[in-house]
């Protein structure tokens, strides 16, 4: 079986999917309080 | 800081809390927001962003022998791990390759300038039927 190996440069070629995207972050922090 | 994170075009609203040390962010549907640019908002105000726990929509696809969850339209690639995952999702994510999956866990710190793509400890993964 051939194998084909994706690189993240290749990540451009690949349809788009509408809604891939972050829909909620926890971002925990550090400083000034 | 609630402020200058709600001017990145795409988030729909912010919630700090100093006490718990906490930015909680939710963001609007077809934005194009990356974590790394919160996070430099984040820093960019005097605070230094330590781990995070996210959920984000992709396509998990293979990348020289790693699992990558990738949001080709944005140009962003999470690399998905096996650490402390809870038994079942490891085979999950194998059998969602070329899927579009929902995918919650933790995003570790970065240094500024870090390359590579950001780690992605996923504890949940959901199926999307949207397509």
């Amino acid at each position: 079986m051939k194998r084909i190996t994706l690189t993240l440069g290749m990540l451009w070629l690949l349809p788009a999917v509408a809604g891939a995207q972050l829909q909620e972050i926890r971002q925990t922090i550090f400083g000034m309080d | 800081m609630r402020v200058a994170v709600k001017t990145i075009d795409g988030i729909d609203s912010v919630a700090v809390s100093l006490n718990r040390g906490l930015v909680f962010i939710r963001l609007r549907a077809n934005n194009r927001v990356t974590l790394e640019q919160v996070r430099e908002v984040i820093r960019q105000g005097g605070f230094t962003p330590k781990d995070a726990q996210v959920r984000v929509r992709g396509t998990v696809v293979p990348d020289s022998g790693h699992l990558t969850l990738a949001l080709p339209g944005i140009g962003v690639a999470f690399r998905l791990v096996a650490d402390s995952q809870p038994p079942g999702v490891i085979g999950a994510l194998d059998a969602a390759r070329g899927h579009v999956v929902i995918v919650e866990g933790r995003v570790p710190e970065t240094a500024r300038g870090t390359g590579g793509p950001p780690r992605l400890e996923a504890r949940v993964l959901s199926k999307d039927s949207m397509r």
